[in-house]
This record gives C-alpha cells, sequence and structure tokens, in this order.
C-alpha cells in the first residue's frame, strides 16, 4: 500500500498569524522558539501517514495524535480507549476516557470494546504511548524498578519496588496490536538501559529479530517495528536486528550527547540524517489548536531548565 | 529576578486548611428541590441531541412534500401522506404541549426568582 | 417467612436505600470490591466516601478503571490488595501517590494486568465465560509475575474449596488456537486484506513453542473477575434497578454484571417506564443491581457526563496533599469526607483549595455544570 502524507502546509489546519503572535504574547512565550514537549509532538505526528488509524495513549501522545490529524494525516482516525473512533477534540480530554475524548465520535463504548473492536480487529496502525523506560529493542517499562513484589510476596526482605510506576494500562495491548509502537520519551540513559527489568509493552522487535526471544516466537503476531520519539533524536528499530538505531537526530544536537544518554553501544542507521527542524506552521499548529492552555506543552524537562540557567 | 514559574504553583499551606463550622447558607430541601428540576432539564436537552439534527431537517422534507402535493396523480397516494402527516401532528403535538408548558413556568420561574432577590435585599 | 426468601435482586422499590445502609449492608471488610467509572469520569466518589466515613478496611480492590478512588482509599488506609491495570491519576499525577507509596512500603500487594486482559476478564465475567481469549501480554514479563500465587492464594484448601472466592486458580492460561489462527487471517476475499494492519507474521508465531511446548498459535486464557461488590454511578436507575449510563461507559456495565452484589449510585432514581420506553439505551439490566442510591452530585471531585465537570482546582490541590507524611493524607481524608454526604456537598466543594470564584458548597458544584450538548464544561478553567 503505497504511503501517502500530506506535506503541504497550505493544506494543513489554517492559523491567523496575527492571532497567533498576541496568543504567544499573551502566554509569554517566544513565537519561533520551541519547546521540548512540543518538539516531541511535532516529531510524533511527522513520522504517521495518512488514512491510517492512530491509538492514542494518555498524555502527551494524545497531542502528538491530534497534530497528525491537523498536518500529516488529515484523513486518519483516533481511537482512545474509552471505544472512541474519530472524536471532535475541541478541548484536550486529559484522560483517554473523559467526555472530552468523546464528543461527536462515531461509537463511544468501553475498553474490552476498544481493544477488541479496533485493535484485535485491525484497526491499529499507529500506537502512541509514553514510557518510564526504554531498552535497546525499543520495549517499554511503565510497571516497576527494584523489583516487582511488594512484602506478601518478596524474597529479599525488602518492603516493596524501589518506583512503583503507573503500570501497563493499555500500553502493552496498543503495543502488541500496532503496527508501528510510537512512543514520546525524555532520554536519560538510566531510563534507557540494554534491558529492561521489567517488559511492560513490547512495543518493536521485543527481541534480537528471528531468534527466540522475539516477538513472534512469544505467539505476537502484529507489530514488530517500533520509532522511539526522545527529546535528543530519533531511534528506529533495525529491519534485520530489531536494535533501535540513532536514526534522525535534531539540530544542534550532538550525537555524542545521543550515544551518552543510552547505556549500550548505539549503532547509526544507514540513512541518518538531520531532523528537519519544526517549522513555523507546526509550532503555531501544535500551540494554537492542539493545546491551547499548554496542559501537556507547558511541561519541561530537567534538561530544558538547566539549558536556560 | 525573573522567578522561572513553575509548572504548578505551589498552592500555601493556610489556602489548603478546610473552613471550620460553616453554617451553609441555604437549606437542603431547597438545594434538593432546585437539583432535581436542574437535572430533569438537562435530561430533557440530553434527549433532545438526538432530536437537533433531524428537527431541523424536518421543515425541510416537510417543504420538498409540500411542493409535491402539486404533482400527485393518485388519490391513494394522498391517502398515505394524510395519514403520515396526522401521526406527525400526534407527535408534534405533544412535544409542543409538554414543551409549551414547561417553557411558560421557566419564565415565570425567572420573574419570581427577581422579585425574590428584591426581597431578600430589602 | 416469605419475605426472607426474595432474592436481593428482585426486591423492586426495597432495593431503593440510603448511601449510609447501602454501604453497611454490601461492603464488609476484607470484601473484594470492585469501583466502577474511569480516572475521573462517573467514579462512584458518594460510595467511596461513605467506605471512608465507615471505615471498612482490608479492602480487596479489582478495577480497570484508572486510581481516583483507590488512591483515596489507600490515603486511609483501608487497602490490602488491587487487582488492576494502572494506578496513575491521569494527566494529574503520574503514579497516585498514595498508592505507590503502600505498594512500596509493602502495605498493599499489587496484581498487573493490561487494559485488555482486564477488560476480556470482565467480558467473561459479564457473559459467565470460563475464561476470554487474551493475545496481548505474551512476551511480557506481566505474564511471568504472579503476586496471588506467590502469596498463595490461588487454588483449593484442603476441603476443596476455593481458598479466595475471588482469586482465580491461575492469573492466565496459554494455549494453542485449536483453529490454527484461522479467525486471525485478514479477511482476503477477492484478494486483499480488511484490515488497517498491515502485518501479520502468524506463520512465525506458528513455529514457536513458546509458553505450550508445542507448535501452533498461541492464546492467552483470563479468567472472569467475580468481584464480591461493585460499585458503580450511573446518571439514571429506574426504580427497580434498571439502569442507563449515559456517555462514557467506562468498565461499568461488564463489571456490575460480574459481581455478586452491585450497588448503584445515580443522579436521580426514575420510574422503570421512563427508561424503558427505549430499552436499547440501557445498559444494564435490573436484576444486576442490588441496591440504587440517589446522590445527586455523588460523583464530584469527577465528571458526570452531561451533567458536570471534574474539579480540576480540587485534583491539583490534591497532588500537593497526597505527598505529605502517611498520617497526614489520613488525617485530610477523614476530615474532608465528613460525616455525611449531604454535609460533604454543602461544605467541602471550593473549601481548602485555591479557585477563581471562592464560591463553595452546592453553590461550587453548579459551576461545575455540564453542557448537555457537548458532555462536559466547555472553557472549564484548568489552570497550572
Amino acid at each position: 500500500m503505497a504511503i501517502i502524507r500530506q506535506t503541504d502546509p497550505k493544506k494543513w489546519t489554517h492559523v491567523d498569524d496575527t492571532e497567533y503572535e498576541a496568543y504567544c504574547k499573551e502566554k509569554g512565550i517566544d513565537p519561533e522558539k520551541y519547546t521540548t514537549m512540543e518538539l516531541l509532538a511535532i516529531a510524533a505526528a511527522r513520522q504517521t501517514y495518512d488514512f491510517s488509524f492512530i491509538f492514542a495513549g494518555t498524555g502527551l501522545p494524545m497531542i502528538g495524535c491530534m497534530m497528525a490529524q491537523h498536518t500529516y494525516s488529515p484523513n486518519s482516525l483516533i481511537i482512545m480507549e474509552a471505544g472512541i473512533l474519530d472524536p471532535k477534540l475541541l478541548e484536550v480530554p486529559i484522560s483517554v476516557s473523559e467526555a472530552r475524548g468523546g464528543y461527536m465520535c462515531s461509537t463511544l463504548s468501553n475498553m474490552a470494546d476498544t481493544f477488541g473492536t479496533f485493535a484485535q480487529r485491525g484497526f491499529c496502525t499507529f500506537g502512541m504511548l509514553g514510557g518510564a523506560e526504554c531498552d535497546k529493542y525499543g520495549n517499554l517499562n511503565s510497571t516497576t524498578m527494584g523489583g516487582y513484589y511488594s512484602k506478601s510476596a518478596r524474597d529479599d526482605g525488602k518492603t516493596g519496588p524501589a518506583v512503583r510506576f503507573a503500570g501497563s494500562g493499555g500500553a502493552n495491548p496498543i503495543a502488541s496490536y500496532a503496527d508501528v509502537g510510537l512512543a514520546l520519551m525524555v532520554q536519560e540513559k538510566r531510563r534507557f538501559p540494554e534491558v529492561n527489568e521489567f517488559i511492560t509493552s513490547p512495543t518493536g522487535s521485543r527481541g534480537p529479530l528471528g531468534t527466540n526471544k522475539d516477538r513472534f516466537h512469544y505467539g505476537l503476531f502484529r507489530g514488530g517495528s517500533t520509532t522511539i520519539v526522545s527529546d535528543l533524536c530519533i531511534f528506529r528499530s533495525s529491519p534485520e536486528t530489531g536494535e533501535l538505531e540513532m536514526s534522525e537526530i535534531y539540530p544542534g544536537v550532538d550525537p555524542q550527547l545521543v550515544k551518552d544518554n543510552v547505556s549500550w553501544e548505539l549503532k547509526t542507521a544507514k540513512d541518518f540524517k538531520v531532523f528537519e527542524a519544526p517549522m513555523h506552521e507546526e509550532i503555531k499548529l501544535v500551540r494554537m489548536v492542539c493545546d491551547p492552555h499548554r496542559i501537556y506543552l507547558g511541561r519541561k524537562t530537567k534538561r530544558e531548565i538547566a539549558a536556560h540557567q | 529576578m525573573e522567578q522561572r514559574k513553575r509548572m504548578r504553583a505551589r498552592i500555601s499551606e493556610e489556602d489548603m486548611r478546610f473552613s471550620e463550622n460553616m453554617e451553609p447558607r441555604e437549606s437542603l430541601e431547597t438545594w434538593q428541590k432546585v437539583i432535581s428540576a436542574a437535572w430533569d432539564m438537562t435530561i430533557v436537552a440530553l434527549a433532545y441531541n438526538d432530536m437537533r439534527i433531524p428537527l431541523k431537517r424536518v421543515p425541510e422534507t416537510l417543504e420538498t412534500l409540500e411542493k409535491e402535493i402539486m404533482s400527485v396523480r393518485d388519490e391513494k397516494t394522498l391517502a398515505v401522506i394524510e395519514e403520515e402527516i396526522k401521526t406527525g401532528i400526534r407527535h408534534f403535538s405533544d412535544i409542543l404541549e409538554g414543551a409549551r408548558d414547561s417553557r411558560e413556568r421557566m419564565d415565570r420561574i425567572l420573574r419570581a426568582t427577581w422579585n425574590r432577590k428584591i426581597e431578600l435585599r430589602k | 417467612m416469605a419475605e426472607a426468601t426474595i432474592p436481593i435482586f428482585m426486591r423492586g422499590k426495597d432495593k431503593i436505600m440510603s448511601l449510609s445502609d447501602a454501604v453497611k449492608t454490601f461492603v464488609k471488610p476484607g470484601c473484594c470490591i470492585c469501583p466502577g467509572g474511569f480516572s475521573y469520569t462517573k467514579k462512584p466518589f458518594a460510595l467511596a466516601r461513605e467506605v471512608i466515613r465507615q471505615n471498612i478496611g482490608d479492602l480487596f480492590v479489582t478495577m480497570n478503571g484508572g486510581a481516583s478512588i483507590c488512591e483515596f482509599w489507600c490515603g486511609a488506609g483501608l487497602v490490602s490488595k488491587i487487582d488492576t491495570t494502572y494506578i496513575g491519576l491521569e494527566g494529574i499525577q503520574p503514579v497516585a501517590y498514595s498508592v505507590r507509596r503502600s505498594i512500596q512500603d509493602g502495605t498493599v500487594d499489587i496484581e498487573d494486568y493490561s487494559n485488555y486482559g482486564y477488560g476480556l476478564r470482565t467480558v467473561a465475567g459479564r457473559y459467565g465465560w470460563p475464561f476470554a481469549p487474551m493475545m496481548c501480554e505474551l512476551g511480557t514479563d506481566l505474564m511471568e509475575h504472579d503476586t496471588f500465587a506467590k502469596m498463595g492464594l490461588r487454588g483449593k484448601k484442603a476441603d476443596g474449596s476455593w481458598i479466595h472466592p475471588s482469586i482465580a486458580p491461575a492469573r492466565a492460561a496459554v494455549i494453542e488456537d485449536p483453529f490454527d489462527g484461522w479467525g486471525l487471517r485478514p479477511h482476503a476475499f477477492e484478494g486483499g486484506d480488511n484490515t488497517s494492519n498491515q502485518t501479520n507474521h502468524l506463520e512465525k508465531v506458528r513455529e514457536s513453542t513458546a509458553y505450550t511446548g508445542k507448535k501452533g498459535v498461541k492464546v492467552a486464557l483470563v479468567p472472569p473477575i467475580l468481584p464480591e461488590v461493585t460499585i458503580i454511578l450511573a446518571q439514571r436507575v429506574g426504580d427497580k434497578g434498571t439502569t442507563r449510563i449515559e456517555g462514557i461507559w467506562g468498565p461499568d456495565n461488564e463489571q456490575a454484571i460480574s459481581a455478586k452484589y452491585t450497588i448503584a449510585q445515580c443522579e436521580k432514581v426514575v420510574s422503570e417506564d421512563e427508561l424503558r420506553a427505549m430499552p436499547t439505551h440501557n445498559t444494564i439490566s435490573m436484576q444486576y443491581i442490588d441496591a440504587i442510591v440517589e446522590v445527586p452530585y455523588g460523583g464530584y471531585p469527577g465528571q458526570v457526563p452531561y451533567y458536570y465537570d471534574y474539579d480540576w482546582d480540587f485534583w491539583r490541590a490534591y497532588t500537593q496533599v497526597n505527598r505529605k507524611e502517611k498520617s497526614e493524607v489520613d488525617k485530610y481524608l477523614r476530615q474532608w469526607v465528613m460525616e455525611d454526604e449531604w454535609t460533604f456537598l454543602s461544605t467541602r466543594p471550593g473549601d481548602g483549595y485555591p479557585t477563581i470564584t471562592g464560591t463553595k458548597g452546592i453553590e461550587r458544584l453548579f459551576e461545575l455544570r455540564a453542557d448537555a450538548r457537548f458532555g462536559y464544561k466547555p472553557g472549564l478553567a484548568r489552570p497550572l
């Protein structure tokens, strides 16, 4: 199937420049300088193609999905976990299952239905997620660090895990059923271990392709490739090995910084290139149309705060 | 010195304290009746979500039908039209009657609230 | 006595009762309780608050809807086990802090499923199936960790009875599909696929002997949920229990049907006729409801689609509260709920956290009114 993407900014959702200037003044933000969250959302949108089904995980991935619809993938349909297909997102939902996410959608039901009727039945092209930890094969850990069990079930005398995360939620099934797992993450070495302590979501191949550690061996019959969008670069899984490779780097980022912030020897993709900086049209759109109150876009990473001081 | 604006502004301990011994300004019985009426109006408004677009479309389709009457060739067709319209009149009269009564009461309640406000301020 | 033999679910209008009676009758210490709703939408907070008021502890909470109620219960020290998928406070706090702290300090044990795994369990519970087929979670550590097994809670006792009535003998099982993946192939009629997916590697899956030791298409089986009591919030409930959830269902319908007892709190109890004029709009049939409690605004501080929106300001402030000392959080919650629900609703909304208008009590609740055309309050201020 030929990949269709709407790359002409003139065909994207229109944002008036005068309104945009006034908006930036009101919010006290520089109209040209993008933030990390905005970069992630824009980069996520660029990974999609049109006429696809995009399953939105909670948080910033929702903004990425909205951005995709207003730009490169205007005919794509967003799926959210309350059985929602193709909603009109007039306001940013704070949950995958709140009334804002369900406005004017095609159907509205429940989670069991979403994963059955949409994902299991083959309507999940892209699964957009966040994660706490990401390993060499793109597996995400959103469950635990420092052991899983609590006191009653624990062997080592500790009271419980060192850090308990939110858990799978929809992440595991989204990663299990999507053609392409897309994760948005802030990149720090300690959050990019070579092997996850706990695999919650098998976003990519799970292990070396063609071995008994890959996802197909375990019974997952869809997917196999992943794109991890970090705040330093974009990783893509190698079609031969499944291993994450540095595929695109953001303008001004030193490749060594990327390599220093993963816990394994990072390979560079054969078609490695510099990511085209977010365009004025993209920044305008993500700000004014997707998240004008900056509920998600207003967040700052530690790296960002440090860079400002 | 410009303070870096935190993502979530910190709330002071004082602002987080519960008020003590707060006497409610309105009686519970009154509130219960207000809520009950508000909920009933919402329930009807909710049902109206299903009606909104068809109700706007009905005049159009009726206009088309009205114009067509002059072209009808068979009396039996007219009989069918008559029956459908009579059914429509029954349904729409129900809607109108219920809506008109409520609407008049809403006007009266508005006037009553204004009058009561004036009394309370005396 | 004839009266005593009528099953609870057939008791018609006698099922309508007060909040405190419903909780006292059906929620016992140590029971397996399933709160409905999802994140902040349609969570039965009035029932949850009543559980705190009556200090019912040692709860085994099973749920598929995010952690807002579990957060309050963990904060009040009422929980000992959790069986769930997600313990975040979506969009507000990445991990619900009281829940997280309780797991880390060993107060609470947790069993993890994914949203679809658990969703399938609720479907199995709904349809009375022995299990439901799941094709996710395979290949991950979710399948490798079983808290309840480690705690010795799975299986049968010496006398042949189940060790725990709400815990299955296994977390999951894996079989080979007896139909060899026939149902999973793209619908290749007249050539070409009929799904949006491009990838399909069933042939690789068939070659593998993972999980079962035999070749074939792997299918995981998950047991139903069988809670002792489910609590839900439905906008309207008929006076014999016919339930209509308006807008987002959440996992409520399945969770209500799967339970032994279900308490439905509602915004309004109405006549059965009102709801039966359009039976397709009703989501739970009457015999699945054992107690009906009318608590208008009882979903506060959450969102009840079409009626009122969530209280963003409350949640924003709460994330500062729940990071305090455990004893502080416990004290806060018990003060917060007050002695009964009407006192709570007349007093606490808008109190104890900054709001733009400063309005309190039931007036504040009316500031959160939703627009019936949207289901939420358009333009709701959500300051950071």
